[in-house]
Protein backbone atom coordinates (compact mmCIF):
# COMPACT_ATOMS: atom_id res chain seq x y z
CA UNK A 1 0.00 0.00 0.00
CA UNK A 2 1.20 3.48 -1.06
CA UNK A 3 0.02 6.76 0.62
CA UNK A 4 1.89 8.73 -1.72
CA UNK A 5 3.54 7.87 -4.35
CA UNK A 6 6.98 9.54 -4.68
CA UNK A 7 8.00 11.94 -7.73
CA UNK A 8 9.94 11.26 -9.91
CA UNK A 9 12.88 13.56 -11.06
CA UNK A 10 14.25 13.98 -14.33
CA UNK A 11 17.57 12.56 -14.06
CA UNK A 12 21.06 14.28 -14.10
CA UNK A 13 21.64 12.82 -17.25
CA UNK A 14 19.06 14.16 -19.18
CA UNK A 15 20.09 17.91 -18.11
CA UNK A 16 22.32 19.64 -20.33
CA UNK A 17 25.89 19.72 -19.55
CA UNK A 18 26.50 23.04 -19.46
CA UNK A 19 24.23 23.91 -16.72
CA UNK A 20 26.22 26.69 -14.85
CA UNK A 21 26.16 26.84 -10.99
CA UNK A 22 24.59 30.37 -10.29
CA UNK A 23 26.94 32.68 -8.44
CA UNK A 24 23.66 33.95 -6.32
CA UNK A 25 20.31 33.69 -5.58
CA UNK A 26 19.79 36.85 -7.81
CA UNK A 27 21.37 35.51 -11.34
CA UNK A 28 19.06 33.09 -10.83
CA UNK A 29 16.57 34.76 -13.00
CA UNK A 30 18.74 35.05 -16.07
CA UNK A 31 19.21 31.43 -16.83
CA UNK A 32 22.57 32.19 -19.38
CA UNK A 33 24.96 29.75 -19.94
CA UNK A 34 27.52 32.23 -19.37
CA UNK A 35 28.43 33.32 -15.62
CA UNK A 36 29.34 36.59 -14.53
CA UNK A 37 33.07 36.31 -13.70
CA UNK A 38 33.28 38.17 -10.27
CA UNK A 39 36.89 36.89 -9.46
CA UNK A 40 39.86 36.21 -12.49
CA UNK A 41 41.82 34.21 -11.29
CA UNK A 42 39.45 31.85 -9.76
CA UNK A 43 37.56 31.89 -13.11
CA UNK A 44 41.17 31.28 -14.52
CA UNK A 45 42.01 28.59 -12.05
CA UNK A 46 38.86 26.51 -13.19
CA UNK A 47 39.12 27.17 -16.89
CA UNK A 48 42.82 25.40 -16.54
CA UNK A 49 41.06 22.37 -15.43
CA UNK A 50 39.41 22.08 -18.30
CA UNK A 51 38.88 24.09 -21.19
CA UNK A 52 35.66 23.21 -21.95
CA UNK A 53 32.23 24.97 -21.48
CA UNK A 54 31.61 28.43 -20.42
CA UNK A 55 29.86 27.95 -17.81
CA UNK A 56 32.38 27.53 -14.20
CA UNK A 57 29.88 24.42 -12.19
CA UNK A 58 31.18 25.44 -9.25
CA UNK A 59 29.26 26.75 -6.17
CA UNK A 60 31.85 25.40 -3.46
CA UNK A 61 34.15 28.43 -4.89
CA UNK A 62 36.43 29.81 -2.57
CA UNK A 63 40.51 30.11 -2.43
CA UNK A 64 41.88 26.98 -4.50
CA UNK A 65 42.92 25.13 -1.77
CA UNK A 66 39.07 24.80 -0.64
CA UNK A 67 37.54 24.34 -3.53
CA UNK A 68 38.21 20.71 -4.13
CA UNK A 69 36.05 19.13 -1.50
CA UNK A 70 37.96 15.65 0.09
CA UNK A 71 36.09 13.11 -1.48
CA UNK A 72 36.88 14.56 -5.17
CA UNK A 73 39.20 12.18 -7.15
CA UNK A 74 42.47 14.64 -7.48
CA UNK A 75 42.74 15.21 -11.48
CA UNK A 76 39.51 15.41 -12.29
CA UNK A 77 39.75 16.20 -15.88
CA UNK A 78 35.79 16.49 -16.53
CA UNK A 79 35.26 18.98 -13.39
CA UNK A 80 33.31 21.06 -15.43
CA UNK A 81 30.77 18.80 -16.81
CA UNK A 82 28.90 17.90 -13.92
CA UNK A 83 28.52 14.18 -15.20
CA UNK A 84 26.94 12.26 -12.71
CA UNK A 85 30.31 10.32 -11.78
CA UNK A 86 29.32 9.87 -7.91
CA UNK A 87 25.68 10.38 -8.21
CA UNK A 88 23.69 10.15 -4.63
CA UNK A 89 20.19 11.51 -5.44
CA UNK A 90 17.89 8.51 -6.65
CA UNK A 91 20.48 5.56 -5.52
CA UNK A 92 19.85 3.34 -2.70
CA UNK A 93 20.85 4.75 0.72
CA UNK A 94 23.55 2.78 1.21
CA UNK A 95 25.09 3.45 -2.43
CA UNK A 96 24.79 7.08 -1.31
CA UNK A 97 26.77 6.82 1.89
CA UNK A 98 29.47 4.65 -0.22
CA UNK A 99 29.97 7.54 -2.42
CA UNK A 100 30.31 10.41 0.27
CA UNK A 101 30.24 10.18 3.60
CA UNK A 102 31.57 12.72 6.46
CA UNK A 103 32.47 11.55 9.13
CA UNK A 104 33.65 7.78 9.17
CA UNK A 105 31.17 5.20 11.43
CA UNK A 106 28.63 7.97 10.51
CA UNK A 107 26.09 6.62 8.04
CA UNK A 108 24.68 9.40 6.56
CA UNK A 109 24.96 10.34 3.00
CA UNK A 110 27.10 13.45 2.77
CA UNK A 111 24.55 15.30 1.14
CA UNK A 112 21.70 15.01 3.92
CA UNK A 113 25.21 16.14 6.16
CA UNK A 114 25.72 19.22 4.18
CA UNK A 115 22.37 20.61 4.12
CA UNK A 116 21.35 19.99 7.85
CA UNK A 117 24.94 21.16 8.58
CA UNK A 118 23.61 24.52 6.68
CA UNK A 119 20.81 25.13 7.75
CA UNK A 120 21.57 24.82 11.49
CA UNK A 121 24.94 27.07 10.44
CA UNK A 122 22.38 29.73 9.06
CA UNK A 123 19.64 29.73 11.53
CA UNK A 124 17.27 28.42 9.21
CA UNK A 125 14.80 27.15 12.57
CA UNK A 126 14.02 30.75 12.47
CA UNK A 127 12.90 31.58 9.13
CA UNK A 128 9.00 31.85 8.57
CA UNK A 129 8.17 28.99 5.93
CA UNK A 130 11.29 26.71 6.20
CA UNK A 131 10.71 23.79 4.30
CA UNK A 132 7.21 24.79 3.13
CA UNK A 133 8.37 27.83 1.02
CA UNK A 134 9.97 26.85 -2.01
CA UNK A 135 13.87 27.56 -2.99
CA UNK A 136 14.29 28.53 -6.54
CA UNK A 137 14.50 25.46 -8.75
CA UNK A 138 16.97 26.46 -10.23
CA UNK A 139 19.71 26.41 -7.52
CA UNK A 140 18.36 23.54 -6.07
CA UNK A 141 19.02 21.67 -9.61
CA UNK A 142 22.19 22.91 -10.04
CA UNK A 143 22.94 21.78 -6.43
CA UNK A 144 21.93 18.32 -7.31
CA UNK A 145 24.01 18.08 -10.43
CA UNK A 146 27.44 18.89 -8.00
CA UNK A 147 26.50 16.48 -5.50
CA UNK A 148 25.67 13.91 -8.15
CA UNK A 149 29.10 15.07 -9.29
CA UNK A 150 31.46 15.12 -6.36
CA UNK A 151 29.31 13.24 -4.43
CA UNK A 152 30.21 15.61 -1.45
CA UNK A 153 29.97 19.32 -1.48
CA UNK A 154 30.85 21.62 1.28
CA UNK A 155 28.55 23.98 1.01
CA UNK A 156 29.37 25.97 4.08
CA UNK A 157 33.02 25.98 3.11
CA UNK A 158 31.76 28.23 0.20
CA UNK A 159 31.93 32.19 -0.30
CA UNK A 160 28.54 31.71 -1.56
CA UNK A 161 25.36 32.10 -0.25
CA UNK A 162 23.39 29.39 -0.65
CA UNK A 163 18.83 30.62 0.08
CA UNK A 164 18.12 28.48 2.52
CA UNK A 165 14.81 27.48 1.50
CA UNK A 166 16.79 25.83 -1.65
CA UNK A 167 19.07 24.04 0.86
CA UNK A 168 15.71 22.80 2.84
CA UNK A 169 14.54 22.10 -0.91
CA UNK A 170 17.43 19.79 -1.69
CA UNK A 171 17.23 17.81 1.24
CA UNK A 172 13.64 17.06 0.24
CA UNK A 173 14.57 16.44 -3.40
CA UNK A 174 17.43 13.74 -2.12
CA UNK A 175 14.22 12.06 0.25
CA UNK A 176 12.08 12.02 -2.63
CA UNK A 177 14.40 10.75 -4.83
CA UNK A 178 15.32 8.05 -2.43
CA UNK A 179 14.36 4.65 -4.83
CA UNK A 180 12.77 3.15 -2.07
CA UNK A 181 11.32 4.01 1.46
CA UNK A 182 13.97 5.35 3.88
CA UNK A 183 11.57 2.46 6.68
CA UNK A 184 12.71 -0.24 4.17
CA UNK A 185 10.86 -2.16 1.95
CA UNK A 186 10.58 -4.74 4.88
CA UNK A 187 9.28 -2.97 7.40
CA UNK A 188 7.90 -0.42 5.48
CA UNK A 189 4.28 -2.40 5.99
CA UNK A 190 4.94 -2.66 9.43
CA UNK A 191 4.59 0.80 10.17
CA UNK A 192 1.77 1.75 8.36
CA UNK A 193 0.24 -0.95 10.37
CA UNK A 194 1.42 1.12 13.44
CA UNK A 195 -1.25 3.89 12.91
CA UNK A 196 -3.84 2.05 11.17
CA UNK A 197 -4.99 3.48 7.90
CA UNK A 198 -7.40 5.67 9.22
CA UNK A 199 -4.97 7.75 11.92
CA UNK A 200 -2.01 7.34 9.16
CA UNK A 201 -4.18 9.54 7.18
CA UNK A 202 -5.69 11.48 9.19
CA UNK A 203 -2.97 14.58 8.12
CA UNK A 204 -2.54 13.59 4.80
CA UNK A 205 -2.67 16.39 2.63
CA UNK A 206 -4.15 16.66 -0.55
CA UNK B 1 -0.54 -7.17 7.24
CA UNK B 2 0.29 -8.41 10.41
CA UNK B 3 1.53 -7.33 13.46
CA UNK B 4 4.54 -9.02 14.46
CA UNK B 5 4.77 -10.72 18.10
CA UNK B 6 6.09 -8.47 20.59
CA UNK B 7 6.16 -9.39 24.30
CA UNK B 8 3.72 -6.31 25.23
CA UNK B 9 1.21 -6.78 22.28
CA UNK B 10 -1.58 -9.14 22.65
CA UNK B 11 -3.45 -7.78 20.24
CA UNK B 12 -5.43 -9.61 17.43
CA UNK B 13 -3.37 -9.85 14.20
CA UNK B 14 -7.11 -7.81 12.72
CA UNK B 15 -6.73 -4.82 15.55
CA UNK B 16 -4.88 -1.79 15.16
CA UNK B 17 -2.80 -0.81 17.75
CA UNK B 18 -5.34 1.20 19.84
CA UNK B 19 -3.47 3.43 22.63
CA UNK B 20 -1.12 5.59 22.32
CA UNK B 21 1.55 3.72 24.48
CA UNK B 22 1.05 1.08 22.42
CA UNK B 23 1.92 2.51 18.91
CA UNK B 24 5.17 4.67 20.34
CA UNK B 25 6.23 0.71 21.83
CA UNK B 26 5.51 -0.89 18.53
CA UNK B 27 7.61 2.35 16.52
CA UNK B 28 10.30 1.71 19.29
CA UNK B 29 11.04 -1.53 17.90
CA UNK B 30 10.32 -1.37 14.35
CA UNK B 31 13.05 1.29 14.23
CA UNK B 32 15.09 -0.99 16.45
CA UNK B 33 15.16 -3.17 13.62
CA UNK B 34 15.70 -0.88 10.73
CA UNK B 35 19.57 -1.25 9.16
CA UNK B 36 21.68 0.92 10.59
CA UNK B 37 21.73 3.46 7.36
CA UNK B 38 18.09 3.79 7.59
CA UNK B 39 18.39 4.58 11.13
CA UNK B 40 20.69 6.58 11.04
CA UNK B 41 19.17 9.24 8.63
CA UNK B 42 15.38 9.00 10.15
CA UNK B 43 17.39 9.96 13.26
CA UNK B 44 18.91 12.89 12.00
CA UNK B 45 16.40 14.20 9.73
CA UNK B 46 13.98 14.10 12.74
CA UNK B 47 15.84 15.61 15.04
CA UNK B 48 16.98 18.28 12.80
CA UNK B 49 12.71 18.76 12.35
CA UNK B 50 12.16 18.77 16.17
CA UNK B 51 14.37 22.03 16.19
CA UNK B 52 12.25 23.87 13.47
CA UNK B 53 9.45 22.55 15.25
CA UNK B 54 10.60 24.21 19.14
CA UNK B 55 10.28 27.30 16.85
CA UNK B 56 6.87 27.49 15.69
CA UNK B 57 6.04 30.31 17.16
CA UNK B 58 8.90 32.18 14.93
CA UNK B 59 9.07 29.72 11.76
CA UNK B 60 5.28 29.35 11.68
CA UNK B 61 6.10 25.82 11.13
CA UNK B 62 4.05 23.59 13.32
CA UNK B 63 4.60 19.27 14.09
CA UNK B 64 1.31 19.63 11.96
CA UNK B 65 2.37 21.77 9.18
CA UNK B 66 6.00 20.08 8.99
CA UNK B 67 4.42 16.44 9.08
CA UNK B 68 1.97 17.82 5.88
CA UNK B 69 5.58 18.51 4.00
CA UNK B 70 7.43 15.48 5.06
CA UNK B 71 5.01 12.81 5.17
CA UNK B 72 4.68 12.34 1.29
CA UNK B 73 8.45 13.75 0.79
CA UNK B 74 9.42 10.41 2.97
CA UNK B 75 6.12 8.49 1.94
CA UNK B 76 5.18 7.69 4.93
CA UNK B 77 1.62 8.47 7.15
CA UNK B 78 1.86 11.64 9.25
CA UNK B 79 0.68 9.58 11.59
CA UNK B 80 3.90 7.54 12.22
CA UNK B 81 6.27 10.93 11.10
CA UNK B 82 4.32 12.58 14.05
CA UNK B 83 5.11 9.94 16.60
CA UNK B 84 8.69 9.90 15.74
CA UNK B 85 8.85 13.49 16.29
CA UNK B 86 6.58 13.54 20.04
CA UNK B 87 8.42 10.57 21.18
CA UNK B 88 11.71 11.00 19.81
CA UNK B 89 13.62 9.93 22.91
CA UNK B 90 12.26 6.74 23.43
CA UNK B 91 11.93 5.33 19.77
CA UNK B 92 15.48 6.21 19.03
CA UNK B 93 17.08 5.02 22.06
CA UNK B 94 18.85 8.24 22.38
CA UNK B 95 19.78 7.60 25.92
CA UNK B 96 22.32 4.89 24.75
CA UNK B 97 25.32 7.19 24.58
CA UNK B 98 26.20 7.00 20.96
CA UNK B 99 27.17 10.56 19.74
CA UNK B 100 25.15 12.03 17.25
CA UNK B 101 27.14 14.79 15.62
CA UNK B 102 24.01 16.78 14.16
CA UNK B 103 22.07 16.90 17.21
CA UNK B 104 21.72 19.51 19.13
CA UNK B 105 21.70 18.81 23.11
CA UNK B 106 18.91 21.13 23.72
CA UNK B 107 16.75 18.59 21.75
CA UNK B 108 17.06 15.36 24.18
CA UNK B 109 14.37 15.45 27.10
CA UNK B 110 11.70 15.85 25.00
CA UNK B 111 9.88 12.87 26.64
CA UNK B 112 11.95 12.30 29.45
CA UNK B 113 13.22 14.10 32.10
CA UNK B 114 16.49 15.99 31.34
CA UNK B 115 18.39 14.48 33.30
CA UNK B 116 22.36 14.66 31.71
CA UNK B 117 21.23 14.74 28.53
CA UNK B 118 23.55 16.48 27.50
CA UNK B 119 26.51 14.21 28.14
CA UNK B 120 25.61 12.18 25.10
CA UNK B 121 25.78 14.95 23.13
CA UNK B 122 29.22 16.70 21.33
CA UNK B 123 30.79 18.75 24.79
CA UNK B 124 32.04 21.49 22.66
CA UNK B 125 29.40 23.38 20.20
Amino acid sequence: MTFWPKKKEETPSAMPSTAPSQSNAQSLLASSPSQPSQDSSRRKYFLGKNSGSGGTGVGSSGSASNVLPPSSAPGSSSYLQLAPIRQVFGVPLEQAIEQARVLSGYDLPAVVYRCIEYLNFHQAKMEEGIYRLNGSSTVIKNLKEQFNHEGDVQLMASEEYYDIHAVAGLLKLYLRDLPSSVLTRELHKDFLQVVGKDIGSLDCPL
Amino acid sequence: MRIRNHPTNFLSSYTELSSREDRVNELTRLVASLPEANYTILRALTAHLIEIVDNADVNKMTARNVGIVFSPTLGIPAGVFSLLMSDFDQIFHTDDGRIMPLENSDLHGHTVSRGDASLDNIPHS
